[in-house]
């Protein structure tokens, strides 16, 4: 996906600026990955310094990590949690199985493409990432949130037949109750 | 004129108070945790994202003004409350008209989720009305007995009253009993652990929180810092004598803090009903002995 | 060795199914061959008469050359310490039918609805044969021997183009393994 720089008035700017110190991520773990993120909270690589702590409701968090390999079944969930979250939300992939596949590459029913299904904003590469690498990228999205580059979350919303698409051609039909376009037009976003 | 200065500037002052408090909180739990924590100021950050998020969910109109009840009831419960400056509303309403319209944000809250029909929120918030039945009693009992102490229920004498005669007239050394009863109340006020069950994050997704976000969830956290200056001022006027001027009383709120945080540092979560029980036996038993001190 | 236990139970077993073929594997291991007409009396007998309270599992074996699926149940038994695999042969169709036998071991549900959605076997009797793990995938059932993972996953998921010129040698050099 292109990087879209936008003319940002002086007041995105200064929430810009403002909201990168207050990352919230959904404590939803999907796959193995999320074995490394106990040790990434706690005492010695200490996350909450940047202002990122693990929330336990879609309503409340911003950031959505997919740690690991999802399924079929898996990323209708997934799917259902990103579309309760609120705008702005930045997905990250963790591991090369939302990369590539990764060790699962041959399995019949895990994805491998995790940037078909949703907007993906920074993928950390390993098998799992140890939490240097965690806060790493996480120090990444916040920079690229303070120059104005996240803006992945706005592709949900218009080219939302592209997604939609593709996720039906893995799951069949189904309805998540949230109307998207109506959304993108009551809220100004497209 | 200066009544009206007042009554604008006094939520304000009790917010950005209540969230340097929050923050010094957050702070001090990482460094029991022998980690660095956030910034003092990372309320801020919280409270601006909150508010700035484009997207809104909406379970209609119900949802909408309970949390215009939840901000509105602290604010009224604000201003009985006396402060170095500031006694205008607290010579006409007494220590138990602020005992009821506490109950006020508490209510709201329980309309609101009820709205959003989420079983994690009904569960979440039948808790928390079953632990204020829990710590009310004690908290009532005590201040009935400080009240019977000195022949008054108006807050605004009874701190004028402790501050006559310097630290030997205080309530909390006067009557001990009382004050401690007061002092446990007071953690299940403020909903510190062991009595978070309401809470509860990862048991109940957060109890009534699991639906708010965006604008709804910051006005709750603006509640929460005026709601934690609140409660801790309520005390610190009742037991500790009050405060002649800021300085004082800023001192005394972290002070007071401090303790409260200390036991939420360390503690695990009580359930509900082992909660209540605890509640109605020992600080209970404490005001029942303070107020036989003050009777015999 | 001597093996007393296990000759006796291949004794009783023998006196009520003579084409059975029983065989010791090894010690506590005991092979029995069955007809697959039998398998309802053969589980009832076992539960009630020769003191094997225990199903502890079934499970099933694709014999794609002789186009058989093999059904094994396992019998446990406590006193005697003993565990008996019981083997049936059902054809290989796309949709073979076989009795349950949920109605002598609740628990057994689970299992024929596992191998139900692995190698699609009906049990009939049984009223709970939903899918349970690969809910939200249409597709053959998997463990089925003419499934070939590697061309279903090929064809069905798209990949991210991904040839730098270290990959191009290997590839010309050609997979040893292959």
């Amino acid at each position: 996906m292109e990087e879209k720089l936008t003319q940002r008035s002086v007041w995105e700017k200064i929430l810009n600026k403002l909201r990168k110190r207050s990352l919230w991520m959904l404590h939803y773990c999907t796959g193995c990955g999320a074995i490394e993120l106990p040790p990434t909270m706690t005492a010695r690589f200490d996350m909450e310094r940047f202002g990122i702590t693990p929330m336990v409701t879609p309503r409340q968090a911003d950031i959505l990590l997919i740690t690991g390999y999802l399924s079929a079944k898996t990323l209708k969930r997934v799917i259902l949690t990103y579309e309760q979250m609120q705008a702005p939300k930045w997905v990250v992939g963790f591991g090369s199985c939302t990369i590539n596949g990764g060790m699962y590459w041959n399995s019949y029913a895990t994805i491998k493409k995790l940037d078909r299904y949703v907007p993906v904003e920074i993928y950390i590469a390993g098998c799992m990432p140890r939490p240097e690498a965690i806060i790493n990228s996480f120090n990444v999205l916040i920079q690229r949130i303070d120059e104005g580059k996240a803006n992945s979350w706005k592709d949900y919303y218009e080219n939302y037949d592209y997604y939609k698409k593709n996720q039906e051609a893995v799951l069949g039909k189904f309805d998540t109750l949230v109307d998207i376009k109506d959304d993108a037009k009551k809220f100004n976003i497209v | 004129m200066s009544t009206i200065l007042w009554i604008v500037f006094y939520p304000i002052i009790a917010f950005i108070i209540g969230l340097f408090m929050l923050g010094y909180a957050r702070k001090f739990t990482a460094r029991v945790q022998r980690r660095y924590g956030p910034p003092w100021h990372q309320l801020i950050f919280d409270i601006v994202k909150l508010m700035s998020k484009k997207t809104n969910i909406s379970h209609g109109y119900m949802h909408d003004i309970a949390i215009m009840m939840l901000l509105g009831g602290t604010l009224l419960t604000l201003l009985f409350i006396p402060v170095p400056g500031f006694h205008y509303f607290a010579q006409y309403g007494d220590m138990l008209v602020i005992m009821y319209i506490i109950l006020i944000p508490s209510l709201g809250m329980a309309l609101g989720v009820g709205e959003t029909a989420n079983p994690n929120g009904s569960i979440g918030i039948s808790r928390a009305l079953m632990m204020l039945a829990g710590y009310d009693v004690a908290f009532a009992l005590s201040f009935i007995g400080m009240a019977m102490l000195n022949h008054t229920t108006s807050m605004y004498q009874l701190m004028l009253i402790q501050q006559q005669h310097g630290i030997s007239s205080w309530g909390i050394v006067v009557n001990p009993f009382l004050g401690i009863a007061a002092l446990i109340a007071l953690q299940g006020m403020m909903g510190e652990k062991p009595f978070e069950v309401f809470i509860a994050p990862h048991e109940i997704a957060t109890g009534p929180m699991v639906e708010m976000g965006g604008k709804y969830l910051g006005i709750m956290m603006i509640q929460h810092c005026i709601g934690v200056f609140l409660e801790i001022t309520i005390f610190i006027n009742l037991f500790l004598g009050g405060a002649k001027n800021w300085i004082e009383l800023i001192v005394k709120l972290f002070v007071v803090f401090t303790v409260l945080l200390s036991v939420n540092a360390v503690f695990g979560r009580f359930r509900t009903d082992d909660a209540v029980r605890f509640m109605w036996k020992i600080p209970v038993a404490f005001a029942i002995i303070g107020l036989l001190i003050v009777i015999l | 060795m001597e093996y007393k236990t296990e000759n006796e139970i291949i004794k009783e077993i023998k006196k009520v199914f003579k084409q059975a073929k029983c065989s010791i594997k090894k010690e506590r291991r005991i092979e029995v061959i069955l007809n697959k007409r039998n398998i309802m009396e053969f589980a009832l007998r076992m539960q009630k008469n020769w003191d094997f309270p225990h199903l502890s599992a079934i499970s099933c074996v694709d014999w794609i050359d002789e186009k058989q699926f093999e059904l094994v149940y396992h019998f446990w038994s406590y006193n005697k310490k003993v565990l008996v695999s019981a083997k049936i042969r059902i054809p290989r169709e796309k949709e073979p039918h076989t009795d349950s036998i949920a109605s002598l071991w609740q628990p057994a549900k689970f299992f024929e609805r596992d191998i139900h959605e692995m190698f699609g076997v009906v049990f009939d009797g049984n009223n709970e044969l939903e899918k349970y793990i690969l809910t939200d995938w249409d597709g053959p059932p998997p463990m089925r021997k003419d499934f070939i993972t590697r061309e279903f996953a090929l064809n069905f998921y798209s990949y991210r183009e991904y040839n730098p010129e270290w990959l191009q040698e290997i590839i010309k050099q050609g997979d040893k393994n292959d």
